[in-house]
């Protein structure tokens, strides 16, 4: 999953960006107002975190000119001010939930996990087809309820393609959604991943859970 | 008794005043009237002196004769009032008029030959005396004083009549002048009235300012009065901009300083602890800084519209659970409370029931019947509730953020903070329709 972090203050930017990267998130970082909405318009992002207090703009400004322009990501705000009208006037402007500094930051990640999964349609933070589970919350991913090791970056390829279950992603996606702005990309790279999810959690070859359509991306199919 | 309205007070002091005025008026003209009267009288009174001196005789023993039927009938008549006498100086008695029989004549002042002496007796008469000498063809000369005198009832009953007209006369004069003065009152004091009522439009929150043209003398309180709502609003805002400030400068360090505490150690776990509890002080006493109380000045807000932005958003913060609203709430509801306020108060009671219920919330706004208190805000859900015990802890006084009840964080007591200041009344007990907590809120 591909976020974005609009925060002004560098230090707990920089505590954000490694805390979601450690937990499996692209992470896109803008210090103003002007660089969150760019980010917002330009990137495949699946949500975004954004500070109230921005030095040039507010938050609240921002949100509202993004949902004007029709950008339906999940928003959640980060706010010092926690009085209740600000909370219900960025909830007005378009954010999706709110959350006060200080935070704890696995309160941080459930209510950002709950978001996208939500904006997915997904009720249920357990991502599951057929035999293969993936827990959201604890990132734990069992086969035939076997836990299995995943590294970063296939559980990210994992998460994401049963996330769009059904649809089919291409690798220019794929990419875009586990990389960050600023990673060195390689397109074989994705290839590789996919090579390794496959003998992980199909090592006979028999459920065979990711199906390639040549040309155009991979796809875990919808369950019938 | 004391007068609260101006006017009245106007009315009152110009009644006072006319009351004294007319008095004084009536009192110097009666007695001009009373003077006129006299002197009236007294020419009368010299008329019939003359009458009498036309007709009086010496004959040539010296004796003073008049006819015994005068031209004055009421001379003739006994007891008519009008009485005449003709005295010698210093002696008897040698006349009388028929009408004065039986009647004491009054005593002649000293003889002062051909000067009218007017004379108010003590006996209620009025008498006027004329000194004569009296000299015969045979050159003898007799002195004799001719009084003629009036009784006072003649002129008492004049100035009685002229008294009656005149106070009638006075007392409707006055009648009109009072309603005169209190019409051009009522026209004066105008201005005054418009303002006092663009000053209640103002706290029923209809205008937001006065407007600049009262009148010439009314313009400068006018002016200053709306520098001071304008001045009032803006330092409400600047002064809730310096707490979110002062909330950002103190927040962000504490959220980076509990980022890197992210793995818990035993020391950690206490610097975690210390950063809550600082967290929750500087929350609670920024909460308590903000609360504005009432402000009658800065009109009303429409609690109901608040509500409804209120439920909205917690359907979205708690769109996992999707608690089932039941809004009871009339189309709007105008309190004198700071939005900030309201917005703190029902904020805290939805979230925690949104928190606890299970499916259901309900929240009503009515009529209260409570003493200074016109509006009940309920809260209710369907979760566990909480003990009566604990209600009481939640919300006793001085109970500081950092010794509240685990699960409701500083907000039950921002609550109970802004409610008391507000002169307003917080009851908890348990909801009788959904079986969870309910929470009253009567607010003035």
């Amino acid at each position: 999953m591909r976020i974005l972090i609009v925060e002004d203050e560098l230090t707990l930017c920089e505590q954000l960006r490694a805390f979601m990267a450690e937990r499996g998130f692209a992470v896109d970082i803008a210090n103003t107002a002007a660089d969150g909405l760019f980010c917002a318009r330009e990137y495949p992002l699946d949500a975004a975190i954004i500070d109230i207090g921005l030095p040039d703009r507010s938050g609240l400004e921002v949100i509202a000119e993004l949902r004007e322009q029709a950008v339906s990501l999940p928003i959640l705000i980060l706010t010092a001010r926690g009085r209740w009208q600000e909370k219900v006037e960025g909830l007005e402007a378009g954010a999706d939930d709110y959350l006060v500094k200080p935070f704890h930051y696995q309160e941080l990640l459930a209510r950002l996990n709950a978001l996208i999964r939500r904006s997915g349609g997904k009720a249920h933070p357990v991502l599951s087809h057929q035999n293969i589970r993936l827990d959201t919350i604890s990132q734990q991913v069992t086969v035939a309820d076997k836990p299995l090791e995943l590294t970063a970056y296939e559980y990210k390829v994992l998460e994401y393609l049963l996330f769009r279950k059904g649809e089919v992603i291409s690798k220019s996606v794929l990419t875009e959604h586990i990389y960050d702005e600023d990673f060195d990309r390689d397109s074989n790279v994705i290839e590789v991943f996919i090579g390794r999810l496959r003998k992980k959690l199909d090592p006979d070859g028999i459920t065979k859970p990711i199906e390639t359509l040549r040309g155009r991306g991979y796809r875990i199919p919808a369950d019938a | 008794m004391r007068l609260k309205s101006i006017s009245g007070r106007l009315l009152l002091a110009g009644a006072l005043v006319m009351i004294v005025v007319f008095a004084l008026a009536g009192w110097v003209l009666e007695r001009s009237y009373r003077s006129s009267a006299e002197q009236a009288l007294q020419e009368t009174l010299k008329v019939q002196i003359y009458a009498l001196l036309a007709i009086a005789e010496v004959n040539r023993k010296g004796h003073l004769t008049l006819p015994h039927t005068l031209r004055e009938p009421r001379f003739g008549i006994l007891g008519s009032g009008l009485y005449a006498w003709v005295s010698q100086r210093d002696g008897p008695v040698l006349w009388h008029s028929p009408s004065a029989l039986g009647v004491a004549p009054s005593a002649p002042p000293e003889f002062k030959p051909g000067v009218f002496q007017f004379v108010r007796n003590q006996d209620h008469r009025y008498t006027l005396h004329y000194g004569v000498i009296w000299e015969t063809q045979r050159q003898h000369t007799y002195e004799f004083i001719f009084s003629v005198v009036e009784d006072s009832q003649f002129v008492n009953h004049q100035v009685n009549r002229f008294r009656a007209t005149l106070y009638s006369g006075l007392s409707s004069i006055g009648l009109v002048i009072l309603f005169m003065q209190f019409l051009v009152l009522r026209w004066s004091l105008s201005p005054l009235r418009t303002i006092g009522q663009d000053l209640a439009a103002i706290e029923r929150g209809d205008k937001t300012r006065l407007e600049p043209n009262y009148a010439r003398e009314l313009n400068g309180l006018a002016g200053n009065l709306n520098a001071l709502i304008i001045s009032e609003r803006a330092h409400q805002e600047r002064y809730r901009n310096t707490l979110a400030d002062l909330a950002h400068s103190l927040k962000t360090p504490l959220a980076i300083l509990r980022g890197e505490l992210d793995k818990p150690t035993p020391q950690q776990v206490t610097m975690h602890e210390q950063i809550t509890r600082m967290n929750d002080i500087v929350e609670y006493q920024l909460q308590r800084a903000a609360a504005q109380g009432r402000q009658k000045l800065l009109g009303t807000v429409d609690i109901c519209t608040m509500l409804r932005k209120i439920t909205a958003s917690m359907a979205k913060v708690y769109a996992d659970k999707a608690p089932y609203f039941e809004l009871n709430l009339p189309e709007q509801w105008p309190a004198h409370i700071e939005q900030g306020d309201f917005y703190e108060i029902a904020g805290n009671l939805i979230d925690n029931a949104c928190k606890w219920c299970q499916t259901r919330v309900s929240i009503t706004v009515q009529k209260a019947n409570a003493d200074n208190c016109h509006c009940l805000l309920i809260i209710e859900d369907d979760g566990p509730g909480i003990a009566t015990s604990e209600l009481s802890a939640i919300l006793g006084r001085g109970v500081r953020a950092d010794q509240n009840t685990a699960g409701h964080g500083i907000g039950m007591a921002v609550v109970n903070e802004l409610i008391t200041l507000l002169e307003g009344r917080l009851h908890g007990s348990t909801s009788p329709h959904l079986g969870g907590m309910r929470w009253e809120v009567y607010l003035p």
